[in-house]
């Protein structure tokens, strides 16, 4: 069977035909080529795993694993600003002292102030404490910083300090 | 001649007699800023403080516990340096006022002579907006320091004059700060009396001069306690040793009104519940002996051939002839007890916290019911407001009324008392936390009934 077509059918072919080369050249080619691949997007952690993650890191102590493996679970998580935050405040003789084991856990975080590369979160979660047993906490405001497209954990917030944010426009 | 001369002579004396002593750095301190010998170094002294910013109650010790830290040095006649951690001081300007830095009328403190080091600023008379503005300088590097001082200042919370860019590396800065030795002590307070200080009088200065023979009076009022004469050891061995009895510390928390508080939402009139806490420190008391020499009038009836009567008394009138009536006078050594009681104050923080048992009902039954359902606010804390003081029988006692307290989650709440004391001259600093009652918060619920 002969298919014959008029003039406008074969401009049309042809345009198809082209379409069709450069989509292969587009998406298709670039499958064969790994070395030119594009990176698949990846999933960016937000605001509040960077929360949960440096208060459970802050909040879970263990004086028998030390100082040094705590500090650097919490800076491993945490900006430069978070993690002398830790090491200022932290008073590890009282640790020793009383012999501090404990586990945090997150019971539910909210979103409170978007600030754009900074948020704050209220965290709420029970501190365990691994010798008898007692658990105690609450809510507690953290702030959380992007730096270089990923949030990281800045330190809880003072009452004075979200007093001060909350009053903000 | 004479008289005028013995006129000045003792106008003189009298004049100097009067003058109060006064110490200055140099008495601390040598050109090279060591200590002196004979100045009594107390090393990190930390102190419960009211403007030291909050935290949640239940946040461990261990990461933040409110208290002021200062590196302390003394005289042993009671004058006083205090050198604040880089944390202490950063919040003592930004909280000027009540930390005592400027006094209420906006002064800088009489009280102390101030020196800040890296700033080169001998403070005593200077402007109080340039002194805290010159410490916020070293803290933050904004440019409109002035501006963050007389907020401070005029008591306006500091935060809210700050932006968020400023303070994003302000614990860098400290920790640099308190890392760094040449910039460890970035300012020093210089306090005529220990006890007009901010750490009060610490039982090691106290012990250090009693050590030394050199408390001072207004120190130890009843000498260099425990022992005056004899030695010390001899009245431990005799009567015993001294002791310190801290104070019980007690708590109550009770809801007030109304008998059934609903949440806030089904709450049109913001009713509210109305809660009071009490805390009660009752005095450290502490408990030393003397030995002290009594003279004893010893009465005897002694027979013709020297051998001792029995009589009734009074012998003085029984002992008749031929017997010998005699009066001795004798000294003997007793030991007698003192007792001193000190008032221990707090820093305390009051908390309502929505039981374990209410918080999983909201999250798990309530949720089921109603989607979505969440806790918001299972948490209260408050410190501020409270009436607080020593009565005579030097028992602290602190109540704080929160009236209106517009609850927000159902259920029952958990009330504590917590914070650090001041400790005494006696007895240290502690801290603590007193379960103190609890109350409810109704939510209505409809249910259709079959």
């Amino acid at each position: 069977m002969e298919i014959k077509l008029s003039t406008v059918k074969k401009a049309l072919v042809v345009l198809l035909v082209v379409f069709a080369a450069i989509a292969a050249v587009r998406f298709v080619l670039p499958m064969f080529n790994t070395a030119q691949a594009e990176p698949e997007p990846t999933t960016v952690p937000d605001g509040r795993e960077a929360a949960i993650a440096g208060l459970t890191a802050l909040f879970s102590v263990d004086v028998t694993t030390g100082y040094d493996a705590w500090l650097q679970s919490v800076c491993a998580v945490s900006t430069e600003n978070g993690c002398a935050f830790a090491e200022l405040f932290t008073n590890w003789d009282r640790v020793v002292e009383t012999k501090a084991r404990s586990e945090y856990r997150v019971q539910s975080a909210e979103l409170r102030k978007d600030l754009g590369e900074r948020q704050v979160w209220m965290v709420t979660g029970t501190i365990r404490d691994l010798n008898t047993g007692e658990e105690k906490g609450g809510e507690i405001p953290v702030l959380v910083v992007r730096e270089n497209g990923e949030w990281k954990f800045d330190h809880f917030l003072f009452e004075q300090e979200l007093q001060a944010l909350e009053a903000e426009p | 001649m004479k008289r005028v001369v013995y006129a000045v002579l003792l106008f003189v004396l009298l004049a100097v007699s009067v003058q109060p002593a006064r110490a200055d750095w140099g008495d601390f301190f040598d050109e090279n800023g060591n200590l002196k010998p004979g100045v009594v170094d107390l090393g990190e002294q930390k102190v419960p403080a009211d403007w030291m910013p909050d935290v949640p109650g239940w946040v461990p010790d261990w990461i933040y516990d409110g208290a002021a830290t200062y590196h302390m040095c003394a005289l042993p006649s009671g004058e006083t340096v205090l050198l604040p951690s880089a944390t202490t001081l950063f919040f003592m300007a930004m909280n000027p006022r009540e930390s005592g830095l400027v006094d209420a009328n906006g002064q800088i403190n009489s009280e102390f002579a101030l020196r800040i080091q890296s700033a080169g600023l001998v403070a005593a008379g200077a402007n109080p907006a340039d002194v805290v503005a010159a410490l916020l300088g070293m803290f933050l590097n904004t440019p409109y320091t002035r501006e963050l001082a007389d907020a401070a200042i005029r008591g306006e919370n500091a935060w809210s004059v700050l932006k968020e860019s400023d303070v994003q590396n302000l614990f860098n800065i400290l920790l640099g700060a308190t890392r760094d030795d040449r910039n460890l002590y970035l300012a020093m307070f210089l306090y005529s009396s220990c006890q007009n200080s901010p750490t009060g009088c610490p039982q090691a200065l106290i012990d250090e001069l009693r050590r030394r023979g050199q408390c001072p009076p207004s120190l130890c009022p009843d000498g260099n306690i425990p022992g005056r004469t004899p030695t010390p050891d001899r009245v431990v061995q005799k009567c015993g040793a001294p002791s310190v009895t801290q104070g019980r510390i007690s708590g109550t928390a009770v809801k007030t009104a109304p008998n059934y508080a609903i949440v806030t939402g089904q709450d049109p009139e913001k009713r509210g519940v109305d809660l009071q806490f009490s805390l009660i420190i009752e005095p450290t008391i502490f408990r030393y002996y003397t030995l002290e020499e009594r003279k004893e009038v010893n009465k005897r009836c002694i027979a013709p051939n020297g051998s001792l009567v029995e009589l009734p008394p009074p012998l003085e009138v029984n002992c008749k002839a031929p017997n010998r009536y005699v009066e001795q006078e004798e000294e003997v050594e007793e030991c007698v007890l003192h007792e001193q009681t000190f008032c221990e104050q707090a820093r305390v923080l009051a908390s309502a916290s929505l039981k374990k048992s209410s918080r999983d009902w909201i999250l798990n039954d309530l949720a089921q019911w109603y989607p979505g359902a969440t806790l918001i606010r299972p948490d209260w804390n408050w410190r501020y407001g409270a009436s607080q003081g020593c009565d005579a029988s030097n028992t602290f006692r602190w109540t704080l009324v929160q009236e209106k307290v517009q609850i927000r989650d159902p259920g029952f709440y958990a009330m504590t008392l917590s914070g650090i004391t001041s400790g005494t001259p006696v007895s240290p600093s502690r801290s603590f936390q007193i379960p103190a009652g609890e109350f409810d918060a109704y939510l209505m619920m409809t249910t259709i009934i079959k």
